[in-house]
């Protein structure tokens, strides 16, 4: 078949670093190098130009090609450092919140972790950073699983949620929404709804805002947050 | 000549040799005016011409100013105006492969195919070629010049890159053509929805499915089920979706008969009835 059977269900965590290296760093190249242009050509944002020791940005995968080479050296980001990760875990246990990291912590972290250890600055060694993470993410995994309580068929916001924490619950969780809208007794009626928007986006607002669909207190507790 | 890691075996078209120094400056690329750079700081323009120069004797004033009608002379045939700015014109600092990294994961995302971005696909694989002819040419000189070769190493990175993301793409969007192929081939925007390849390739999917239908025992069900037409299995448009909001976009209506408006940078999970008309405005995109 065209898709292998682990991409059915979306991508897979490789994929997600993969796509995830096109974010931004900083590095401090240790070579001269003229301005490289990308592969849309000198009008599209290009790459460099080094002279080191000015730091530049470059995208995540630029940076650990030049890495692998010896070439550069890698910023680590300040949340990243081990008096930023200790608020962090504070907050993350204290508060019943998720508390704003970057959206792809996981995968960054990991790459940088694995790829540019030595980077990491003396005060904040690399297997303080590891212990750390490790202990916010399972604070977060917590409560995720206390957030399941708060599905519905509808609508789930999930703020500040990391890409890699949703691919993880994605499963369970569409499914688990799959099932809880075939038992709802309220299905045709959202379908309706849900048909209506599809079709006439004007008409559907314009009776949601007259409050033609309010149904009243069956809808209560339907948008919970967690 | 040796064959390094960035050589690739796939690629054997032949572009005319381009000759070192158009090579060199198509890589860097050090134009008086470049509009987006990664890279800091003031007067880098002045700094890179001066740098290329101290190190690179071959790269005369002239020929790095002639950067840009290299890289048309090297593209073949006679780029128009259009074809230079292209795409180029609108760049909101996104470079064509984030955008099509976005597409794809858009496509794992939906429950049904999204819109072809034609001019995107294209323009990536004729750059794509472009780029892997200059990398071959590159490869060729290996050993005289490092930062050629690093910069060679780096633009071959990136070539891969493109070229795995489009390949999953389009497996992906492959996959979900064979899913509902009849579906797909009875709508009105099927030529919008479809590149001219895929709609072939659904055409030719449908007719073998039909004729392995009916060898395999439908031929033998009474003339009254025949006369039917067979169901057509149809996208599950209710399926749940996971959204991250790009841009603030205007009240949806949730199928409980709620509006919500969809902050900038929130993150939710809903149907995809939804956010369908947010997603075809790109104010959102699929996690």
């Amino acid at each position: 078949m065209a898709l292998s059977h682990r991409r059915r269900w979306g991508l897979t965590p490789q994929d997600l670093d993969f796509a995830n290296q096109e974010r931004e760093i900083e590095i401090v190249p240790m070579v001269r190098l003229p301005l490289t242009s990308s592969n849309d050509g000198p009008l599209a944002p290009q790459f460099g130009p080094f002279n080191p020791p000015q730091k530049a940005k470059v995208p995540l995968w630029f940076a650990l090609q030049m890495k692998k080479k010896g070439k550069c050296r890698i910023v680590v980001p300040g949340w990243l450092s081990v008096a930023s990760l200790e608020e962090t875990l504070r907050e993350e246990t204290s508060s019943d919140d998720f508390s704003p990291l970057p959206r792809d912590y996981v995968e960054l972290s990991n790459t940088l972790l694995h790829l540019a250890s030595d980077d990491f600055p003396l005060h904040s060694s690399s297997d303080k950073v590891k212990i750390l993470l490790k202990d916010i993410r399972e604070a977060r995994q917590a409560k995720i699983r206390v957030g399941a309580g708060a599905l519905n068929p509808v609508h789930l916001a999930m703020p500040h949620l990391s890409s890699m924490e949703i691919l993880e619950l994605r499963p369970t969780f569409s499914t688990a929404f799959q099932r809880l809208r075939e038992l709802n007794p309220e299905a045709e009626r959202h379908e309706a709804i849900a048909g209506m928007w599809l079709e006439k986006e004007g008409e559907a607002r314009r009776r949601a805002e007259l409050g033609e669909f309010e149904r009243g207190d069956a809808q209560e507790g339907m948008e919970e947050e967690y | 000549m040796n064959k390094s890691f960035f050589d690739d075996d796939d690629e054997d078209d032949t572009l005319g040799s381009p000759g070192r120094s158009s090579l060199q400056a198509d890589f860097n690329s050090n134009r008086a005016a470049s509009p987006r750079a990664y890279g800091a700081g003031p007067s880098k323009s002045a700094r890179a011409s001066s740098t290329t120069g101290g190190r690179q004797s071959s790269v005369t004033g002239a020929q790095a100013n002639s950067s840009v009608r290299a890289y048309e002379s090297t593209r073949g045939g006679s780029p128009t105006l259009e074809d230079i700015l292209g795409e180029g014109s609108s760049h909101d600092g996104e470079r064509n492969v984030q955008k099509l990294i976005r597409a794809w994961n858009n496509e794992m995302g939906a429950p049904e195919l999204l819109k072809y971005p034609k001019r995107l696909v294209e323009r990536l694989v004729k750059d794509l070629v472009h780029r892997k002819a200059l990398v071959k040419e590159a490869n060729q000189m290996v050993g005289e010049d490092e930062a050629l070769y690093l910069q060679a190493s780096l633009v071959a990175t990136e070539c891969m890159r493109t070229a795995h993301v489009l390949k999953s793409y389009q497996r992906c969007r492959i996959y979900k053509i064979e899913q509902f192929a009849d579906f797909y081939l009875d709508q009105e925007d099927r030529e919008d929805r479809l590149s001219p390849d895929e709609l072939t390739h659904a055409e030719g999917y449908s007719e073998i499915r039909k004729r392995y239908m009916n060898d395999s025992g439908r031929d033998a069900f009474p003339s009254s089920l025949l006369n039917k037409d067979m169901p057509v299995l149809e996208p599950d448009l209710s399926q749940a979706v996971f959204v991250h909001v790009l841009r603030e976009c205007g009240p949806v209506l949730l199928p409980d008969g709620e509006l919500i408006p969809l902050a900038q940078g929130s993150q939710h999970m809903l149907r995809y009835s939804t956010i369908r008309s947010c997603l075809e405005r790109g104010d959102v995109e699929l996690m």
